[in-house]
């Protein structure tokens, strides 16, 4: 008898248990869901605009493939943090006649 | 903040994928710090003070607060990013895990056991209270199987966890363990114990530091999850650990009376339940030997913070998947203790200072002087202590 494959595995992207709104209008939870999706998506694409410089500067020219197996070693992702974290304070801040000021 | 050391069986992700997880770390600091850290401003300079006008006095406990807080929409706002941030960590190493099956879990089958062992129940039963809901949101728990010999749920929390602590806990996640190992060799330095058992291991990230520590000793370690062992064990043996892995129920141990001299457990108790709870201290004293002791680090119960502090410690109870976190909290350990029959003044309990974000002399005045005095409850990334308590049989 051959082995069969085994099947392919997904994961589902919802835990199982009760999922909280805290709007009035659930549709402001939903709005965030997509403004905080959408606030990695542009950290994703200006890390990798930084692999491609970083890349760029040492080896004059660059392949797909390096950026793929670029990995950050301790200093760059700390540089990375830095810049995660003022990209942070400048989007998700709380209005200050609401919040307590920075 | 470290990288997470790349052991054999890590499943990172691609290049974007990786960077995708390191913010999605950022963020999660960023909402318990800047964001998180306004509510208590909030709470006093304006939700207090309209709470005082409208009822002629201050809200009487933690859970007028929290109705308060959440009818605000600055308590509205942290809360929904803070769910929002705890199901992105998930999905962010979803992808990424899916793809290395099925060869994930060919290497971990084909893992050639040189150090320990583990030994899988499939008849055992799953505990309501994993079965009921997803404890932290994480899709599928630390149970599910979708597949023979599944060890995807492991793969999913020894990621998802590192991005869920932003890298506080070290290289290895093991901030806590690591704490308390250090804390029993300083505090007690003729403790000597042979045989070391820890209680809800998941995938062994709390064993190794034992395994370090106490190097003469045979450790063992018991989960109910067979991905979280499976996944467990291929790590410890990659990391060349000696550690035996059990399926068992901390609620019913299947080792025999005084076959432990140390057992520990590292917060898992408000995963389990009011039911759950006393039966597991009952077999702590049962497989204990005597003159041993047992040691868990859990969250700081409620009577020793304010009602802020109760509020905003026990947000993860409401909204984070933990049903039996606030009762847990509401509970007094040594009460419990005794109750599973050990002596009074075997009872000890201290605030340990974390191994990595405290100074050494805060750590050895916490070994001469033990206090709980300074143990306000934080979650996991804000606090620098770790409020411990056990006993001696």
């Amino acid at each position: 008898m051959t082995q069969q494959a085994e099947p392919k595995i997904t994961l589902p992207r919802d835990a199982k248990g009760k999922r909280s709104v805290f709007f009035d209008d659930p549709a402001i939870d939903q709005i965030m869901t997509f403004i905080l999706e959408l606030s990695a998506e542009v950290s994703v694409v200006y890390d990798r605009m930084d692999t491609v410089e970083r890349l760029l500067d040492e080896k004059g020219t660059i392949s797909r493939d390096d950026i793929e197996a670029y990995r950050p070693n301790e200093d760059v992702e700390s540089a990375r943090n830095e810049r995660r974290e003022a990209y942070l304070k400048r989007v998700f801040r709380m209005h200050p006649e609401t919040g307590p000021k920075d | 903040m470290p990288l997470q050391h790349e052991h054999d069986f890590l499943v990172t992700g691609s290049h974007d994928e990786m960077n995708r997880q390191h913010y999605v770390s950022r963020l999660r600091m960023h909402i318990l710090n800047q964001i998180g850290g306004g509510v208590r401003d909030v709470y006093e300079n304006r939700v207090k003070p309209a709470f005082e006008k409208d009822k002629g006095r201050i809200p009487k406990n933690e859970t007028e607060i929290h109705k308060a807080m959440m009818a605000d929409h600055y308590g509205r706002t942290w809360s929904t990013m803070m769910v929002n941030c705890q199901d992105m960590v998930w999905d962010s190493v979803r992808p990424a895990i899916e793809r290395a099956q099925p060869d994930l879990n060919d290497r971990v089958r084909g893992v050639n056991a040189r150090y320990g062992s583990v030994t899988l129940n499939p008849d055992i039963a799953m505990p309501r209270y994993l079965e009921a809901a997803d404890i932290h949101r994480m899709p599928g728990n630390y149970h599910t199987e979708r597949a023979v010999d599944d060890a995807t749920q492991g793969a999913l929390y020894d990621r998802g966890r590192f991005v869920y602590n932003g890298g506080a806990a070290g290289p290895f996640a093991d901030g806590i363990p690591r704490t308390m190992a250090a804390y029993i060799k300083a505090r007690w330095p003729e403790f000597k114990p042979k045989r070391i058992l820890e209680l809800g291991c998941t995938i062994g990230t709390s064993t190794v530091p034992f395994v370090d520590a106490f190097p003469d000793a045979e450790v063992h370690a018991i989960d109910v999850s067979a991905p979280s062992l499976r996944y467990g064990h291929a790590r410890a043996e990659a990391l060349a650990k000696p550690i035996h892995f059990h399926q068992m129920n901390a609620e019913d141990l299947d080792f025999e009376d005084g076959s432990f001299d140390l057992i520990y457990s590292c917060i898992i108790f408000h995963e389990t339940s009011r039911k759950a709870y006393p039966k597991i201290l009952e077999e702590c004293q049962r497989v204990l030997t005597s003159g041993g002791m047992m040691a868990h680090t859990e969250l700081t119960p409620v009577a020793n913070m304010s009602d802020f502090d109760a509020f905003y410690i026990d947000w993860d109870a409401y909204y984070n998947n933990e049903p039996f976190y606030k009762t847990y909290t509401s509970l007094d350990p040594q009460e419990w203790v005794t109750g599973a029959g050990f002596e009074q003044d075997k009872f000890f309990q201290v605030s340990i200072p974390d191994l990595d974000r405290s100074s050494s002399d805060a750590f050895a005045d916490s070994v001469s002087n033990p206090t709980v005095a300074d143990s306000k409850a934080a979650r996991v990334g804000e606090s620098a202590r770790w409020y411990t308590y056990g006993a001696w049989k």
